[in-house]
C-alpha cells in the first residue's frame, strides 16, 4: 500500500518534471531553428577562403581582426582550427590566430539575439564585449609566452 | 504561462520570417537557395543527437535539481567549487552553445549565478577530444600556453560579467 503510493508520488513527479521540460522546450526550438536558418546562410555566404585576404602583419591589429573575424564566424571549433591552420601556413602570426581561435567559441555576434533572449540584453552584451577584449588579450600573451 | 505563451508565439513569428526570407530567396536565385538550405540540413541533422541529449539532462535537472542545491553549487556564494564545476562543465559539453541556452536558462531560474554562466560558456572553448588535433594544426607549446590562458581569462570574464550585468 505505501509502496503503491510511493510509486504514485514518483509517477506524479517524473510527469510534472516532462510536462516543465517539454513546455520550455517548445518555445526554445523556434528560436534554434531560427539560429541554424542564420548561420547557414552566413556559411554559405561567407566560405573560408575569405578569411585569408583579412590580415595585414601588424601585430596589434591582426589580432583585433582575428578577434573580429572569430566573433562574426560560427560552427564546430574543429573549423577554427582547420583555418587557423590555413592562416598559420600563409604566414599570418600566432597572435592573430589564437585572438581568433579563442574569439570563435566565445562571442558570438550571429547568436547575439539568442543569448539576450535567454539571459537578458545586458548579460549579453557585457559578456561578449569582455570576451572579445579577453580574445585580443589572450592571442597577445600567446604571442609573448611563445617567444619566450 | 501568459509571458510563455506570448514569448513562444514572438520566437515562431521569428522563424517564419526567416522561412519567408528563405521562399524569397528561391524565388531569386535558386542556385543559392539550394546551397542554402543543403547547409541547413546538415546543421540541423548535425544539431539533433545534442537536442535530445540537452531535452534529457533537462528533465533530469527538472526532477532531481532542486532550487537549493543549484544554489548552493552554482549561485553567487558557491566559491570554488561553483568556478570548478563550471568550467569542467563548459569543458566537457558538447555542441553548439544555443542548444544549452534552454538548460542554462532553467539552472538561472534556479539560482545558477551570471559569473557561472559566463564561466561555463566560456571554457567551451576549450575542447578535450579536440586538443590532438590542436597539437597536431598548432603544435604543443601553442595548445598548452592557449588552454590555460583560456581557463585563466574564463575566471576573469566572469568576474566582470558578475560585475557588469
Amino acid at each position: 500500500m505505501i509502496d503503491d503510493s510511493t510509486n504514485k508520488i514518483q509517477n506524479s513527479k517524473k510527469i510534472s518534471a516532462l510536462r516543465k521540460t517539454w513546455q520550455s522546450f517548445r518555445v526554445v526550438l523556434p528560436i534554434i531553428v531560427s539560429v541554424i536558418l542564420i548561420v547557414s546562410v552566413f556559411i554559405t555566404l561567407f566560405p573560408k577562403e575569405y578569411y585569408r585576404e583579412f590580415f595585414s602583419g601588424n601585430f596589434i591589429l591582426d589580432s583585433f581582426k582575428g578577434a573580429v573575424l572569430g566573433s562574426i564566424s560560427i560552427g564546430s571549433p574543429i573549423v577554427s582550427y582547420v583555418i587557423g591552420g590555413g592562416l598559420v601556413k600563409d604566414g599570418v602570426g600566432v597572435v592573430a590566430v589564437a585572438a581568433f581561435i579563442v574569439s570563435w567559441v566565445t562571442v558570438g555576434v550571429i547568436q547575439l539575439p539568442a543569448e539576450y533572449y535567454f539571459f537578458g540584453v545586458r548579460f549579453a552584451v557585457v559578456r561578449n564585449a569582455a570576451s572579445f577584449i579577453g580574445a585580443i588579450l589572450i592571442g597577445m600573451l600567446t604571442y609573448f609566452l611563445m617567444s619566450l | 504561462m501568459k509571458t510563455n505563451k506570448k514569448t513562444s508565439n514572438r520566437s515562431f513569428m521569428v522563424m517564419c520570417i526567416l522561412l519567408a526570407i528563405y521562399a524569397l530567396v528561391y524565388f531569386f536565385n535558386k542556385n543559392i537557395f539550394m546551397k542554402i538550405s543543403d547547409q541547413f540540413l546538415k546543421l540541423l541533422l548535425q544539431i539533433f543527437p545534442f537536442l535530445i541529449i540537452v531535452f534529457v539532462l533537462m528533465f533530469l535537472t527538472n526532477l532531481w535539481l532542486k532550487p537549493d542545491i543549484i544554489k548552493k553549487y552554482l549561485g553567487e556564494n558557491s566559491g570554488a567549487k561553483g568556478m570548478a564545476l563550471a568550467s569542467l562543465a563548459g569543458i566537457l559539453s558538447v555542441g553548439s552553445v544555443y542548444m544549452w541556452y534552454p538548460l542554462i536558462k532553467d539552472l538561472k531560474v534556479n539560482g545558477m549565478s551570471n559569473k557561472l554562466i559566463s564561466v561555463f560558456i566560456y571554457n567551451r572553448a576549450v575542447k578535450l577530444h579536440l586538443l590532438p588535433l590542436m597539437v597536431l594544426y598548432f603544435g604543443i607549446t601553442f595548445t598548452i600556453i592557449l588552454t590555460v590562458l583560456t581557463i585563466i581569462f574564463s575566471f576573469i570574464i566572469g568576474e566582470i560579467v558578475e560585475v557588469f550585468s
